[in-house]
């Protein structure tokens, strides 16, 4: 019994056990469930989380189709701002600054649900939507689109924002990141892009961008002493604080960059109240897209797909020259561009016949088409080296500037040629074709314009002479006495701007004639009357110079005879059909430093009296002293009256009676200058020959055009190669220096008036071509109205933007495409999009009247409209992608700078 | 220039042939039509070796005839309207033929009077075509002045073809 009752004691412990076993299961299984549920939960949402993020990602990529897609319509280039494209409505402003938005979907949330609209999910998940936002106005994006699955119920949504950030400046292209002397930006020698290396300026290698102005590449560049030149984009003034805001790099004297505008957003270090980066949120950006430097030439891509971009010229001559001739500069006074190594001029010989050749060749040169930019023989391709000069060699596929072969009419394209050669080389010899000669009686076809005095009126005093003397016997003379008057057109004033105008001579060709009072000839012969005049003293600055000869010199006899009869009523007939003017060194046709001519017929009878004699005066006159070559440009003064017995029949020393340039800006076949009526020693603002290569774009408006007081038209943008059309089609021909690729160009299609201001701050107008060391701290005063041009490929089509942007002549309105144009771009378009998705789950059963009871209950919920009906939705997840793109206008190709998904 | 008048005037002497004869039609000049004579044949000899310079010429030869008007173009305007003042009398009186030959003569010397403001104008213009045309015109009105006795007042100058005949005169006579 005892040990039955010890079993008995034992009973319960089984029980025990199993409910604890069984405990244990239930704890486990419920653990096991509750896991798997929550399990389950993070799955639904990690699903909802994907659904969302998938929704982003293919939001992302529709949009990039959509405006990929729309090429269809504007094949080769189009540009999203282009009317009928991308519909780019939306604006954000902050004072005068604007750039544009895209919103695309029309379902929007319902009013009140303010914390689900897409500019408030924007604004709470991301900085710099939220800065737009709230610091500017205008920013107020609301549409989705809305997908549905199969049952028609609502899966999803997607708000898609895309911003135009083309018309804002790259800051870290702005700032110069290398913060030690020698900084200034250069090329490497066969490096084609700006070089950001550890290395420095080597001047007997590289090439630099003066953007200091004051040829020294040693000098430290700032964010204060740059000058606006319209080299390089690090010539734009920013803050300082813009960089002194970025820190250091482990290598010395490197800054590091903005890598996004949270970071610009978030810096503490611009200023004390740290609202410096706010006020510009529409003026700056941190990332742009590199672009070659090519032009666009829709008609090669037609003929050869891939062909389309073409090599700019660069007028330095840096690029093209033969690159065995040494160093580029000079260091005489600072590190000067070497017009002697440049290749524009012959590379070891002035004023010989190699020289001459060699000019006249490589103005040939300059009007052949240019070449493909890019290299397609290798794999992928690269950017192709322009044909150098070789020797003296110019090579027979140079790359030129095409538009000089567009020019209308055709006569002026070896004109405006050989005066960009006559500009960029050093000597004072012209550019002529080499049947000029100091004997040749043709028009010629071209005559560069250097740094000369030019011809600028014959005055001619024709003088019939008779006497009586012993015997008797009767001497029958007639002579033309001239003087010619030569005028110096350039700066500046004083001893060291005057010119030599060296040996010269002055031809007039014709027939006379000496009959009686019955008409009978007497005497009848060719006129071929040659003055020459040698070692003129030089001639001041902005004046005129006038040398005569002798009326008693021998030279001025043009019929000569004593007789021992008398002659009644002698008189001369005198034809005069050609007068050819040529200064340089005499009989050397290698160095002819102005060549006028004229041709026609002008006629005079004067009897011979022998006392007073009888006397006529006519002047032949220059309407554009740079454009005396060409007979059209001259004419006699008195208009119908040639000649008079008036003294006062010239104008010597004062302007020309067919000097007539415009000042109204009515006239579109003229420069613009200021020119009130005839003004004592007025001259041309375009005046200026460097004699060295350029060193702007705006030089080219100062390259004369062939026809008188037209300089190439840079104020106006055509395709018609017409002077009132415009000729700033060039700018996109030519570029500064022998970079290959650049990068952070503002673009010239973008619509931002204020940043385009700022852009042009710095321009002094009245700065001249050699002095831009003025610093304008007050932008342009904006028109009222702005009219902006058509987008286009062309960044000179900027022109027709900025011509109305001020300048009282030809000189200074070109000022502000001129320095401007080089830092323009039409290629690379940038983005900053915005994709909010959302995974939703449309509420079963609700409507308006019991929404509100539910939206407590439920995750999320939102109402909104799709297409005229009311959904109500539970919003599931969402996901916000930010990325930053680029995009190539040119070839519509798509490259992200930086994508990220925001939490 | 006086020496290069003497030296004229005694090389015009000098000449064989040049001595009675000459020296009587030199008489029929006053002082100063000898000396514009001499300046004239001064021209001559220059201009046939080439070395007369044509503004000189006009500014020598044509200054003293313009000189010269200033003084007598007064004059003769002074008579001018005194004889129109005379024939506007006639006129008054009913003496019409009287007053019409009267006025014929004022306008002779009315035209004289012009004539040598022209020369005045011109030579300040030097203007070589006008003051030709304008001596014509004065020679013109001073011989139809001679021919019809009015009164013509005295010129120290000579009209370049009376100098021109003056001098072939004289070399006429040295043949």
């Amino acid at each position: 019994m005892k040990n039955k009752q010890g079993h008995n004691k034992e009973r319960g412990s089984a029980l025990l056990m199993t409910l604890g076993v069984l405990a244990l299961a239930l704890i486990l299984a419920m653990s096991f469930a509750f896991t798997s549920r929550a399990s389950r939960t993070i799955s639904k949402v990690n699903a909802d989380m994907i659904r969302a993020r998938l929704l982003a990602q293919s939001g992302l990529n529709r949009l990039i189709a959509a405006m990929y897609n729309d090429n269809v319509n504007t094949p080769g280039y189009y540009l999203a701002r282009k009317g009928g494209n991308l519909d780019f409505t939306g604006s954000i402003t902050k004072s005068d600054a604007v750039i544009k938005y895209l919103n695309m979907g029309g379902d929007s949330s319902d009013a009140s649900e303010t914390e689900n609209s897409l500019h408030a999910i924007l604004a709470r998940h991301d900085n710099y939507a939220k800065q737009l936002y709230t610091g500017c106005s205008g920013f107020a994006p609301t549409g989705f689109q809305t997908y549905f699955d199969d049952e028609g119920k609502v899966m999803g949504r997607i708000g898609f924002v895309v911003i135009e950030e083309s018309g804002k400046i790259d800051l870290n292209q702005v700032l110069n990141l290398r913060t030690e002397a020698n900084n200034m930006p250069f090329v490497w020698a066969d490096n084609p892009r700006i070089y950001h290396g550890t290395g420095t300026f080597n001047a007997a290698t590289d090439f630099y961008y003066n953007i200091l102005w004051g040829y020294q590449p040693g000098t430290q560049v700032d964010e204060t002493n740059t000058q606006r030149v319209g080299l390089h984009m690090q010539e734009l003034r920013v803050a300082a604080s813009y960089l002194s805001a970025l820190p250091a790099t482990s290598v010395a004297n490197r800054k590091a960059q903005w890598m996004s505008y949270d970071h610009l957003l978030n810096s503490i270090s611009y200023t004390a109240n740290n609202t410096t980066f706010d006020d510009d949120i529409l003026h700056y950006t941190f990332f742009s897209g590199e672009e070659p430097e090519a032009y666009w030439d829709q008609s090669a891509e037609t003929a050869v797909p891939g062909t389309g971009e073409r090599q700019r010229f660069d007028i330095t001559g840096y690029e093209w020259r033969d690159d065995a001739l040494g160093s580029y500069y000079t260091t005489a006074g600072g590190t000067h561009p070497n017009p002697a190594t440049s290749g524009w001029q012959h590379p070891s010989e002035s004023g010989t016949a190699n020289a001459s050749a060699y000019a006249r060749s490589l103005a040939a040169a300059l009007r052949s088409g240019s070449q493909p930019f890019w290299n397609t023989s290798v794999d992928p391709p690269e950017p192709a080296d322009v044909n150098r000069i070789s020797g003296a060699t110019i090579p027979a596929d140079f790359s030129g500037i095409p538009w000089l072969n567009t020019l209308q009419p055709d006569s002026v394209r070896p004109q405006v040629a050989a005066n960009l050669v006559d500009y960029c080389d050093s000597d004072s010899w012209a550019t002529i074709p080499n049947t000029v000669t100091w004997t040749s009686t043709t028009e010629p076809e071209y005559c560069g314009n250097e740094k000369v005095p030019y011809f600028n009126e014959v005055a001619l005093a024709v003088v019939a002479e008779k006497a009586v003397t012993l015997t008797p016997d009767y001497t029958f003379r007639l002579r033309i006495i001239p003087r010619v008057e030569l005028v110096h057109i350039f700066g500046p004033p004083g001893p060291t701007g005057d010119l030599h105008s060296g040996d010269f001579q002055v031809r007039i060709i014709g027939t006379y004639q000496l009959i009686d009072n019955m008409g009978t000839i007497i005497h009848d012969d060719p006129l071929n009357q040659i003055f020459s005049f040698s070692n003129k003293p030089d001639v001041k600055s902005y004046s005129y110079d006038m040398t005569m000869v002798n009326p008693t010199d021998p030279s001025t006899i043009v019929y000569e005879e004593t007789r021992s009869d008398d002659i009644d009523g002698a008189t001369f007939n005198l034809h005069i059909t050609q007068v050819i003017m040529i200064s340089g060194t005499v009989n050397n046709e290698d160095q002819i430093k102005d060549y006028g001519f004229w041709a026609g017929d002008v006629t005079t009878s004067i009897m011979a009296t022998t006392t007073p004699h009888q006397t006529q005066y006519a002047s032949l006159e220059v309407a554009d002293p740079r454009f005396n070559h060409r007979s059209d440009s001259w004419a006699w003064y008195g208009g119908g009256t040639v000649f008079s017995p008036n003294i006062a029949h010239h104008t010597i020393f004062t302007n020309n009676s067919n000097f007539n340039p415009q000042n109204d800006g009515t006239n579109t076949t003229k420069d613009i200058e200021t020119f009130t009526g005839l003004a004592l020693n007025s001259t041309f603002s375009t005046a200026f020959i460097r004699n060295a290569p350029m060193e702007s774009l705006w030089e080219l408006g100062a390259i004369h055009r062939g026809a008188p007081w037209q300089t190439l038209n840079l104020r106006s943008f055509g395709t018609t190669g017409n002077y009132a059309d415009g000729d700033a089609m060039i700018l996109d021909q030519v570029k500064i220096g022998p970079v290959k690729f650049s990068r952070g160009k503002y673009n010239a299609n973008a619509i931002n008036p204020e940043v385009c201001n700022e852009l042009l701050s710095g321009i002094h107008l009245m700065s001249p071509y050699d002095d831009v060391t003025t610093w304008n701290p007050t932008p342009p005063t904006l028109p009222g109205t702005i009219t902006w041009k058509p987008v286009s490929e062309f960044r000179g089509q900027i022109a027709n933007t900025l011509a109305a942007w001020g300048g009282t002549t030809d000189q200074r309105i070109e000022a502000w495409i001129g320095r401007t144009a080089n830092l323009l771009s039409t290629r690379n378009d940038c983005y900053t999009i915005f994709v909010v998705a959302q995974a939703m789950q449309e509420l079963p059963g609700i409507d308006a009247t019991n929404f509100s009871a539910v939206r407590d209950s439920v995750i999320n919920p939102t109402a909104y409209n799709v297409s005229g009906t009311d959904r109500y939705c539970s919003i599931l997840a969402t996901q916000i992608l930010r990325a930053h793109l680029v995009r190539d206008a040119w070839r519509n190709t798509y490259q992200i700078v930086q994508q990220r998904y925001l939490e | 220039m006086k020496k290069n008048l003497l030296l004229i005037l005694l090389l015009l002497c000098g000449l064989p042939g040049f001595g009675q004869e000459t020296e009587k039609l030199m008489d029929k000049l006053n002082r100063g039509q000898k000396k514009h004579f001499l300046l004239f044949c001064q021209i001559q000899m220059a201009t046939k070796d080439g070395k007369a310079d044509h503004q000189k010429v006009f500014e020598a030869y044509v200054s003293v005839i313009a000189e010269s008007c200033k003084v007598t173009q007064p004059q003769y305007q002074k008579i001018a309207d005194n004889l129109q003042e005379r024939a506007d009398k006639a006129l008054m009186n009913g003496r019409n033929e009287i007053a019409e030959r009267v006025g014929k003569v004022a306008k002779i010397y009315t035209d004289m009077s012009q004539s040598q403001l022209n020369i005045m104008k011109a030579y300040e213009d030097k203007n070589t075509e006008a003051t030709h045309q304008t001596l014509s015109q004065m020679q013109a009105l001073e011989t139809l002045m001679n021919n019809n006795r009015l009164k013509t007042l005295e010129r120290d100058w000579l009209f370049p073809a009376e100098a021109e005949q003056f001098l072939l005169q004289s070399l006429g006579s040295k043949k």
